[in-house]
This record gives C-alpha cells, sequence and structure tokens, in this order.
C-alpha cells in the first residue's frame, strides 16, 4: 500500500472523484480511460483504502427499475494521496472539469 | 418471462453473467449487480436518444468485455477462496509425508520430462517454421530423370527457369564444392558452395557484417569476392570487423571476404564459404546435359501454391524438351518444399518416439494413482471427519485433486529442468544427424505442451483415488475403525496395475523390435568386408592444377605405390565418383554391340566407381568371373572396364559379359568388360534394393583420371584407424605429406565408422525406444511391487488368522503370488493385444522383422512376467514370515 506507487491513471480515476464523478462508467466518460483500467485501478484503490465503495439506496435504483448501483468516494487518505499526485503531476487538475449536472453523465 | 427476455435482447447483460463465473465466488455477486447496474442505468439514459446509434451500442459491449479485465484483476483475491484452503491443506498433507512426496515428484518429473524433452525434438524439428521470412514460399528445385526423383538442374536450364516461369518471385542455385583454404595457418580442406547471387535474398537472410553478392559479381571474370560463415570468421578472424575487405586464398584464388553470415544460418551445417557461381570457370555451365550436382531454391510469388509453381515449371521443362530433345527429353521439374526436403523421412519416427515416450508418462501416472490410492486408504478417517463435519462429496473429490495437481505441477516444473538439460545432453551425446538439431529448444510451445501435460497428468492420476475417497460410505468407514479394507478399492489397484503392466508390455515390444531390426541391419551383408579398411579425402595443392597430365599421373602413381608399400597395408587404392553408403556418380553408357542412341537420355546409367587395382582387396569384393584391373591397365593400355553382377544381370542377362564393350557416354572409345564382382550395398544397408539404380561399373583410376584436384583413399591394413596416434595412420600421413607438405587430408573414417553412420537414425530411435522401454520396465515393476507389498501389509492380520489356522507358509506364497500374477498375466495379456495393434505403426521403421514377430512377442512376455515374478516375490516371502501372535495381536 505504499503510497508512492500511484500511476497517473490512478491519479486521474482520484481526480474525477475529488470532482464528484461516483460511478465507474461516469469516471470513464470523465476521464476517457478504458473500463479495462478503470475498474482493476478503482479494486486497487479501494484495497489500499484511498477508496471506499457504497451501495445507492434501493429507491433511487427502484425508480428507474434497475439494480442498484455500487458508488466510490475518496477516503481521507484518498484525499491525501490525491494532493501529493497533483503535486507531481502538475496537469491533473487540468485534465477534466468538475461535476456539473449534465445529460451525459448520472444524476446520482 | 420479461427478464430472459431483455437477457437476450441485451447480448452485454449476458456476457456480464458468462463473464461473472471466473469471477471468485465470494465477490461473485456483489460484481455481477454492480456492472449489471452500471449497464442497465447507461441503456436509461441511452433510451432517451438515439436508441438505434450503433456507437453506442458499440460503446456498451466495449465497456462489458471490459469487465473481463476485472474480473481477471481479482482472480488473485481466490487466495482467501476455498480452493486456496485446499492448496494449503494439500500442501501440508504432502509436507507430512515427504519421502511420500518426493518419489511421487520424481516419478512425475521424469516422465513429464521425457515428453517435454521429446516433444521439444518435435517441436524444433517439425512443427516450428524454418528462421527464415515467410518459410512456405520457399521450395526447393530439382529435375527429374529416370533414375533421379530430384536430380540435379543444368545451369543453362536454370537460367530458362528463371526467365520463363510465372510463379516464383526470385530463384536462386547452389553447389557444394570443398576448397583447400590456404594462407591463414595450417592449411585446411573448408566446405563451400558457390551460388548465385540471389541465393541468400531469396532465403531473406542479411549478413551480420558487410553485404551480399552483386547481380554484377556472380559473372565471369568479376573479381572473386567470397562470404564466409560466422564460425570461420570467429576461427580465422577472432569475429574482427575488420575481416571485411580481407582476403581468402581458397584453392589457388585469392578471394576478397565481403560479407559474414548471421551466427543464426544454418542451413547447410559446417558450410564455411560462399562464392559466387557464375565465377566458377567449369565448361559444364554452358552444357545442358551436365549434372554439376546444382540445385535450386525458389520464393513463391505471394499467393502462388506449389501445385501452380508445379504446373508453371512442367510447362517450361516441356517447351525446354521440345526445344533441346537431346538433353532434356524424360526430364521433369521437382519441386520440393524446402522444410520438408531439410526434415526429409524424420517425422514418422518423432512422432513414433513421442507416442512411446506418452507410453512411459501413462505409465508413471498409473503409478503415482496407485500410491495416492494406497495413501487415501490411511487417509480414509479424515475424509470421514470431514465428511461428518459437514465437507460435500465435490469439496473432498477437489481436495485430492489438488493435493495430485500440486504434485504433478511440483513435477512438471522439476521435469522441464531435466528436460532442459537432457535434450542438450542427448543430440550432443547422439551424433545421428538429426535434421534442423540446432533449432531445437524450449520455447513457449514446449512450455505450454509441458504445462498442460503436467496438469492433465495430475487430473488423470488424481482421479482414481479421488473419485474413491469421495465416494466413501461415511458410517461404514467410520465402524471399520480406519483400516478401510473395502475390495472395490483393491479392484481398482489391481486394474491400475494390469494396465500398467501392460503399457510397459507394448513398449518393451517395440523396443524388442527395434532391437531385432538392428541387429538384422548390421548382418546384411554390404558386399565388402569393412572391418580394418580406413578411408579418408585426400586433396591436392594448388599448384599441382598447373603441371601436364603426364607430371600428375607419374605423381599419382608414385604416392599410390607409397602408400601400399608402407609394411602392415595390405592394399590401398584412390577413387572418384561413387563411395558405397557415402556418395553417388553415375554416367551414361551404350553397349557396342548396339545402335548409338539419339540422345544421352535413351542411354543406359550406371553407378560409377574409378579405382586403381588395389581397391578389390582393400575393400575385399569377391571377384565373381573374370579378372580386376592391374597395374598393366595403365594409360594407353586397352581400356578395360569391370562390372557387378547387377550390371550384367541387367543389360546382359543370358549372356556371357566378359569380352563385350561398353561405350561412355557421347565417346566412342569401347571399353572391355574384363571381369564381374560382386553387388556393394552402395545406397544404404536397408534401401538398397529398392532403388532403380543397381548396376555398378568399375573404371581404372589411371586410364580414366588425369588430374584430379582431389582423390578418396582406401587402405586395407590390420588394426587400422583414423585416430592420430595409430602407427599405420602416420605412415600413411608421412607419406603423403613427404610427397607434398600441402596436399590435405579430410575426414579419416574407418569403413566400421561408414557403416555406422548409414544406420544412425535407426540406431538413435532404438536407443530412445529402449531407455523409455527399460524406465517403463522399472517403473512397472516398482508399481506391482508397491500394490503387492501394500496389499500384504493390509492383510497382515487374515493371514495370521490363516497361519493360526494351520495354513502353511508355501499356502500363503502360493496365495500372495497368485493375486499379483493374477494382475500381471492380465497386464501382459492386455499387452499383447494392444501391442498387435500398436506395432504395425513400427512397421515402416523395421528391417528384416515383422511388426508381429512371434519370438519377440513372446520372448519380452516371458521377460515380463519373470520381472513381475519377482516383483512379487519379495514382499509375499515376507508375508510368510508372518507371525500369527503378532498379526492377531497387531488388532
Amino acid at each position: 500500500m505504499g503510497k508512492s506507487f500511484l500511476s497517473f491513471a490512478a491519479a486521474v480515476i482520484l481526480q474525477a472523484l475529488d470532482n464528484g464523478y461516483q460511478y465507474g462508467f461516469d469516471i470513464m466518460d470523465v476521464t476517457g480511460l478504458p473500463s479495462g483500467t478503470v475498474y482493476p485501478a478503482l479494486r486497487r484503490l479501494e484495497d489500499a483504502c484511498y477508496v471506499r465503495s457504497k451501495w445507492e439506496k434501493h429507491s433511487i435504483a427502484q425508480e428507474e427499475a434497475r439494480p442498484p448501483r455500487k458508488y466510490y468516494e475518496l477516503t481521507r487518505e484518498g484525499r491525501d494521496a490525491l494532493a501529493e499526485a497533483r503535486s507531481r503531476y502538475r496537469l491533473l487538475e487540468q485534465t477534466q472539469e468538475p461535476k456539473t449536472d449534465k445529460p451525459k453523465t448520472s444524476r446520482a | 418471462m420479461h427478464d430472459s427476455f431483455s437477457r437476450f435482447s441485451k447480448p452485454h447483460l449476458a456476457l456480464i453473467r458468462l463473464i461473472g463465473v471466473i469471477v471468485p465466488q465470494r465477490l461473485r455477486a456483489d460484481w455481477r449487480q454492480e456492472w449489471e447496474a452500471e449497464l442497465r442505468h447507461r441503456e436509461t439514459l441511452l433510451a432517451e436518444w438515439d436508441k438505434l446509434n450503433w456507437k453506442t451500442k458499440l460503446d456498451l459491449w466495449r465497456r462489458s468485455f471490459g469487465a473481463f479485465t476485472d474480473a481477471l484483476w481479482l482472480q488473485p483475491k481466490r487466495l482467501e477462496d476455498e480452493m486456496f484452503q485446499d492448496l494449503r491443506y494439500g500442501t501440508r498433507m504432502l509436507m507430512k509425508n515427504p519421502g511420500f512426496t518426493v518419489v511421487i515428484v520424481l516419478t512425475l518429473a521424469l516422465g513429464i520430462g521425457a515428453n517435454a524433452a521429446l516433444f521439444s525434438v518435435v517441436n524444433g524439428v517439425l512443427l516450428n517454421p524454418l528462421p527464415y521470412p515467410q518459410p512456405d514460399q520457399l521450395i526447393t528445385l530439382h529435375q527429374s530423370k529416370p533414375n533421379f526423383a530430384t536430380g540435379a538442374i543444368p545451369y543453362p536450364n536454370f537460367l530458362d527457369w528463371k526467365k520463363e516461369n510465372q510463379t516464383f518471385s526470385a530463384m536462386a542455385l547452389s553447389r557444394g564444392s570443398s576448397f583447400s583454404l590456404l594462407g591463414t595457418g595450417e592449411p585446411e580442406q573448408v566446405q563451400g558452395r558457390r551460388i548465385t547471387a540471389e541465393f541468400f535474398s531469396v532465403l531473406g537472410v542479411q549478413p551480420a557484417l558487410g553485404r551480399n553478392f552483386a547481380p554484377g559479381e556472380d559473372e565471369r571474370g568479376a573479381g572473386p569476392v567470397v562470404l564466409i560463415s560466422a564460425e570461420l570468421w570467429q576461427r580465422k578472424f577472432n569475429a574482427s570487423p575488420d575481416a571485411i575487405g580481407k582476403s581468402l586464398t581458397l584453392d589457388d584464388k585469392s578471394y576478397a571476404i565481403i560479407g559474414v553470415l548471421p551466427a543464426s544460418f544454418s542451413l547447410y551445417r559446417g558450410t564455411d564459404v560462399y562464392v559466387p557461381m557464375g565465377q566458377w570457370n567449369n565448361p559444364g555451365l554452358q552444357n545442358r546435359s551436365a549434372a554439376l550436382n546444382l540445385h535450386g531454391i525458389g520464393r513463391l510469388k505471394s499467393g502462388v501454391t506449389l501445385a501452380q509453381a508445379q504446373a508453371d515449371l512442367d510447362g517450361v521443362m516441356r517447351r525446354l524438351a521440345e526445344a533441346y530433345p537431346d538433353a532434356n527429353r524424360g526430364n521433369g521439374a521437382a519441386l520440393v518444399p524446402l522444410k520438408q526436403r531439410l526434415v526429409g523421412d524424420v517425422g514418422p519416427i518423432l512422432w513414433m518416439l513421442l507416442g512411446a515416450v506418452g507410453f512411459v508418462l501413462l505409465i508413471a501416472c498409473v503409478n503415482v494413482s496407485n500410491l495416492l490410492l494406497a495413501r487415501s486408504t490411511g487417509r480414509t478417517r479424515e475424509f470421514a471427519i470431514r465428511a461428518a463435519l459437514g465437507a460435500g462429496q465435490w469439496r473432498l473429490l477437489r481436495q485430492m485433486l489438488t493435493e495430485s495437481l500440486l504434485l504433478s505441477l511440483l513435477g512438471g516444473g522439476l521435469g522441464l529442468a531435466l528436460a532442459a538439460w537432457g535434450t542438450k545432453a542427448a543430440l550432443a551425446a547422439l551424433p545421428a544427424g538429426l535434421p534442423r538439431a540446432e533449432e531445437i529448444g524450449l520455447d513457449s510451445r514446449v512450455l505450454i505442451f509441458t504445462l498442460a501435460i503436467s496438469v492433465l497428468t495430475g487430473v488423470l492420476a488424481g482421479l482414481a483415488p479421488a473419485l474413491k475417497s469421495s465416494q466413501w460410505r461415511l458410517s461404514e468407514t467410520l465402524k471399520e475403525g480406519g483400516r478401510g479394507a473395502s475390495g472395490a478399492r483393491h479392484r481398482a489397484q489391481g486394474a491400475l496395475v494390469a494396465v500398467e503392466m501392460a503399457l510397459a508390455l507394448v513398449l518393451l515390444i517395440g523396443a524388442g523390435l527395434m532391437i531385432r531390426s538392428l541387429g538384422a541391419l548390421w548382418n546384411v551383408d554390404p558386399g565388402f568386408q569393412p572391418d580394418n579398411v580406413l578411408t579418408f579425402g585426400l586433396n591436392f595443392p594448388p599448384s599441382m592444377r598447373g603441371v601436364s597430365p603426364e607430371a600428375a599421373r607419374a605423381n599419382l602413381r608414385d604416392l599410390s605405390e607409397k602408400l601400399n608399400a608402407i609394411p602392415g597395408v595390405k592394399a590401398a587404392s584412390f577413387s572418384t565418383g561413387a563411395a558405397p553408403l557415402q556418395g553417388v556418380d553415375d554416367l551414361y553408357f551404350w553397349r557396342d554391340d548396339r545402335p548409338k542412341p539419339a540422345s544421352t537420355s535413351e542411354m543406359q546409367m550406371s553407378v560409377v566407381y574409378r579405382v586403381e587395382p588395389g581397391y578389390l582387396t582393400a575393400l575385399s569384393i569377391p571377384i565373381k568371373q573374370g579378372r580386376f584391373f592391374t597395374n598393366q591397365d595403365e594409360e594407353g593400355a586397352p581400356s578395360v572396364a569391370v562390372i557387378d553382377e547387377a550390371f550384367a544381370r541387367k543389360h546382359f542377362p543370358g549372356e556371357n559379359p566378359i569380352g563385350k564393350r561398353i561405350n561412355l557416354g557421347d565417346d566412342d572409345d569401347p571399353f572391355q568388360i574384363v571381369g564381374v564382382v560382386g553387388h556393394v550395398k552402395q545406397w544404404s544397408l536397408d534401401a538398397d534394393d529398392k532403388q532403380s539404380l543397381q548396376s555398378q561399373l568399375y573404371l581404372p583410376f589411371r586410364q580414366v583420371e588425369g588430374n584430379p584436384s582431389g582423390v578418396g583413399v582406401v587402405i586395407r591394413a590390420e588394426g587400422i584407424s583414423g585416430k592420430a596416434g595409430s602407427a599405420i595412420f602416420d605412415s600413411v600421413r608421412h607419406a603423403i605429406q613427404s610427397q607434398n607438405g600441402q596436399n590435405i587430408i579430410s575426414g579419416p573414417q574407418t569403413l566400421n565408422e561408414v557403416v555406422a553412420d548409414s544406420l544412425s537414425r535407426q540406431r538413435f530411435s532404438m536407443i530412445l525406444l529402449n531407455a523409455f522401454a527399460a524406465v517403463a520396465l522399472l517403473m512397472a515393476s516398482i508399481g506391482l511391487y508397491g500394490v503387492i507389498s501394500y496389499l500384504v501389509g493390509q492383510r497382515t492380520h487374515e493371514l495370521g488368522i490363516r497361519l493360526a489356522l494351520g495354513a502353511q507358509r508355501g499356502d500363503v506364497l502360493r496365495l500372495v503370488l497368485g493375486h499379483g500374477m493374477k494382475m500381471a498375466l492380465s497386464g501382459v495379456a492386455l499387452g499383447l493385444i494392444a501391442a498387435l495393434a500398436l506395432t504395425r505403426l513400427l512397421a515402416q521403421m523395421l528391417y528384416g522383422v515383422s511388426a508381429t514377430d512371434p519370438l519377440t512377442f513372446v520372448v519380452i512376455a516371458l521377460l515380463l512376467t519373470a520381472v513381475a515374478l519377482l516383483a512379487c516375490l519379495v514382499p509375499a516371502r515376507r508375508a510368510t514370515r508372518v507371525d500369527p501372535l503378532v498379526a492377531l495381536r497387531h488388532e
């Protein structure tokens, strides 16, 4: 779980989470990373305790007649790691825009 | 209903379900839900937009495929799964009993290692593509002639093929030649090739250093240039880059080195120099019927098939036969893919050996299976307790399989190490002339093969014990108190031993047939006496080329007399042309008393030996009629010839050939036949009679050879050998060197070695098959011994009761032996049936013995029975020594 192992892709994903994108698919959309990268990275980040996952409220899912989604959020360690990564990857913050309500992404 | 329909119409959801199967069970439900929810959510969003947009659909697909990477990434989490528990538990069980584990791992390592080694040979020789770009496009080119399916191509014909064909992108011609390498240290004979300029570009080989021949260099009058092998570059120039531009003296000419070939180039092993064909000063290059041993190689245009190319060159040859009927009538174009040409007929032998070594692995499997079965009996209680605590049948089965897989993978790893080392050692030890031997090694395909057979072995060996252990009835086993002596298990062991015996018998019979076959080959009369005969090549220095034919002849006669005068030498002779089992030379002739045929293609053909009077004595070929050459058959004396019996039978049937005359080729200078000698095996010991060209003609060396650049020498002397230090060979060498210090002796070999070399392939397969059979016999007897020992151990109690009730020791011995021999004999019976069916596959490789040779079958079956009896005797005797009191107290 060494903090130095944060790859650029992982940093980009943390940045996306920090920007308010909470779901695997939304992160793919905003980062442009393929699902084969995003999911394993999320699992790793979760193992490293940078990220934790929760299930969406049942009521929201029921409304849309689909199973509840799993969402991810940053932990305190995750925030620290992101701060450290930002100092290393200068352009990290400019890679994506904070989440506003666009129809393309989720309504969480 | 609706759900299944929606899954049907949304394949990406089905895909997620499918991929979910490989996700560790603990995480599976969660995992599936997350992916399904994400995809369903995406769909709902999409529904608002254009539902039929294929791009978005494709995107969904791409995302669901990403789930696969995700699932793969979760694999290590299995370590916390049940499977890993099995593994940890299995490892503990194996460590608890290290002796048992070591025996099994070693048995499997031997079996898997032998298979990996042989597969690496099959892979390197037969399966791997040749190491050239688009190797399937490479075709060797030959001209077919009445007696040679793949004969040489006359140079003018080749030029026409090259010009007129439509199907080849390039063609080249080459010919092996040897050169005297002078000027760099000791003069030596090097193997070389004359090649046309395109030769290496056809193959797609680039020099490692320097450049290829330019087209202009492949012509008469161009500056002499040479490409050298990496080996020669290393040996003579210490691999220095300055070698380019330096000169190399080959025969009497100095060549500039323009390039060094890559070390990996191994098409012609042992060939060190390549010079341009076009610079060759041989009038035969202009002759359409000259056979200068030129063979071609071509690269097919992409998309062209062999059949199309064949049809194309057939057309070219038809036109050539019309234009030059004299030289080309009856000839055709022969195309053989390069790989097939290189590998030749070694394929069936290698596949047979791989099959045989597969049997060894099967026996190892059965042995291990038996050991596991025996041990599982000891673990009955453990399994019963696990079952009582709620372990399902599947869980127990999996536990056993995990353990056997663990064992087989350990064995496989060790086997691979054995194979890596063993293949190298075996190839070095067996100079069997295996084609492409330098390409044999461990590559990914060998690794995958080894992994696959390891897993298969683990499952096979573990299956019987696993099924048995998982099926035990709980209550009975617990009642039995862990002794677990159920008859069904013993029957399974008995059946396994019988199978093992049967497999061993098949291998032993195969090996026995090969031994008999090789023995028959050794006993083939080659037509000459190979004992105490030395043969070698002798090359004269370039300075001899310029001398007059008279001086050259005087020189040769002088040297021949010196050789014959060496004390201990019974006879010595120069020879050119063919040499039995070594090289073929032939010529056209016609009977002087028949009209001269219109063209050479209508003349008769014979193998030709140009030899001195001592030749017949040197090889101990019997004279059948008339006389052989004498010292009087000199230049200027009437031309004489000697023929063999096959020649006489074919060309003078019912006539006395002595006194008849024949003309050679186009010459009208008849040779009178003065003698008939015995036929010698020219082509090979086993298939000489299958060759269409049987006639053999001897011509007097001194009448037909002017000033050869080199000759063969045969010398008969008691105790002669080609090794330095042999007294006679030293005198021979001294005589040759004293006549001219620049004479070069090459390849000294006794004729016995020549005969042995001609059988190297048969010997190679016999040695391997015997090794496999020996291992099989050993394993099978250990297996039988193990099972009988185990059964005796299990029945100690019962045997004790029998003895206590008055059974004699002899009765006990008979009881145990009878039990063992029942297994062994049913194995032998089974093996005989299998062997009858399987040895038929060997038939092609056998000589002088039938594939179902009754003697071999009977002897081997008796041998195996005897070994089985011995294997049973040791534990049976132990059974007779059971002390009834001890045995009864055993409870």
